[in-house]
């Protein structure tokens, strides 16, 4: 039997969090974690294998930026697809989020079937 | 091949002009001419046993190119009964008439399986919104449900504003004797706020009609007189509070079916909310909703 792919939803918002786990729960196969801010990704990163990284930018103690720089610089998961999910609508914003490593760059208000489309061509699903 | 063989027959043959030049046929018979004229009788002999054979050779010549010529006939004959006879012909209109009407009803078949292709997209695209609907209703309705603390239902209420709908600036005002004032802002700082009276402007007009409020960007003047969206908070015919929203972020043209939805749930269910909420945390006998409380202590959590 082969081994689901998991994905981690970083998000502050408990209402954010629980409307993007309920896209991701959708798609067959695929665990959902979830994390507060920045560093409780970074503590579940570290403590389990993940296939996917999903961000908001803005949270407290750590944002979105931050985590995405350090996870790129991580030996285990440099190589993770990572998505933003943002209200940061400006150009220069997703030009830095890209810049940083992300791989796609969300806007909110999301639409389920967006972030669903998004996370399937990202890990090839 | 035939031709080139008959004519080198006859260049064997001596021309008639120079056989009769030899002797004439009336000339006396002598010793010497005796044995001439037997030469001449062989000779001639011997020319018309060639013309014979010759002409027996023309006579089946001539014989093999008639029979090949109703060879030639008969096979002919045969082609064209085949290809114009009244019968293959229409059976072969018959069977393009059939290849017609099948190609036809192909034709038809597939334009029937792309529309219900289209139909199936459009349904898809439908359940796809409507799913969506559904999953933001309920987490928004969650939230509003999910605490009895007051400052979350009012943290849940700004998140559903902000990151269900989309919106850059709002403000929730609280009901205080007879007019609003402003409890907590995002976007906008709390103290420039003017407060609202029931009646006066479009946010008191909003607030006395306990409707919601949907306006057009201002052309001109301040979005803080002129804002998008009033949310009066009812509860019970007493208006609790209203939310006004004065901008949305830049990546959200305009306000769509959903959020208004969103907005008539907090209209109604944000005020439940904050009237349970208040009744658990007011002190021991306060039943009532009392606004000028809620305010203070909101906007002192607010202060620094």
């Amino acid at each position: 039997m082969s081994e689901n792919l998991r994905a981690l939803i970083v998000e502050d918002s408990p209402t954010m969090r629980q409307l993007i786990g309920f896209a991701l729960r959708r798609i067959k196969g695929l665990d959902v974690v979830e994390a507060d801010d920045g560093v409780d990704g970074l503590k579940k990163l570290a403590g389990s294998r993940f296939d996917i990284l999903i961000t908001d930018i803005n949270m407290p103690v750590m944002d979105g930026l931050k985590l995405v720089s350090l996870v790129r610089r991580d030996e285990v998961h440099k190589g993770i697809p990572i998505v933003i999910i943002t209200t940061e609508g400006a150009a220069e914003d997703r030009q830095r989020a890209l810049n940083l490593g992300a791989n796609a760059y969300i806007t909110k208000p999301i639409q389920a079937s967006q972030v669903i489309r998004c996370v399937r061509e990202l890990l090839k699903i | 091949m035939r031709k080139d063989v008959r004519v080198a027959r006859r260049g064997k043959a001596r021309p008639v002009s120079q056989i009769h030049s030899m002797a004439p046929a009336n000339a006396p018979a002598t010793p010497s001419s005796q044995g001439a004229r037997e030469s001449r009788k062989d000779e001639l002999l011997q020319m018309f046993r060639r013309g014979v054979e010759f002409t027996e050779e023309l006579l089946q010549e001539n014989e093999r190119l008639r029979f090949r010529l109703v060879q030639l006939e008969e096979e002919n004959r045969q082609l064209a009964r085949q290809a114009v006879s009244p019968v293959s012909y229409v059976e072969l209109i018959d069977r393009m008439r059939s290849v017609e009407n099948e190609r036809n009803q192909l034709l038809d078949r597939f334009r029937a399986v792309e529309e219900e292709n289209r139909d199936f997209v459009q349904r898809y695209q439908e359940i796809e919104e409507e799913n969506n609907r559904l999953a933001n209703l309920y987490v928004a309705s969650f939230a509003l449900h999910s605490t009895l603390d007051l400052k979350r239902v009012i943290d849940h209420c700004f998140e559903i504003l902000v990151n269900l709908v989309g919106t850059r600036d709002l403000a929730l005002y609280l009901r205080v004797g007879r007019r609003l004032l402003p409890a907590r802002a995002e976007g906008r700082e709390l103290g420039r706020l003017p407060p609202i009276w029931p009646g006066r402007g479009v946010t008191g007009r909003a607030a006395q009609r306990r409707l919601v409020y949907l306006g057009a960007p201002p052309a001109r003047g301040s979005v803080v007189l002129h804002p998008r969206v009033c949310i009066p908070l009812v509860l019970s015919d007493e208006l609790l509070g209203m939310f006004v929203i004065y901008s949305f972020l830049v990546q959200k043209p305009s306000v769509t079916e959903l959020d208004q939805e969103l907005f008539r749930l907090l209209a109604g269910h944000a005020a439940v909310a904050l009237q349970a909420a208040w009744l658990g945390a007011a002190p021991a006998g306060s039943q009532r909703w009392d606004g000028k409380a809620v305010w203070s202590r909101l906007v002192q959590e607010a202060k620094p």
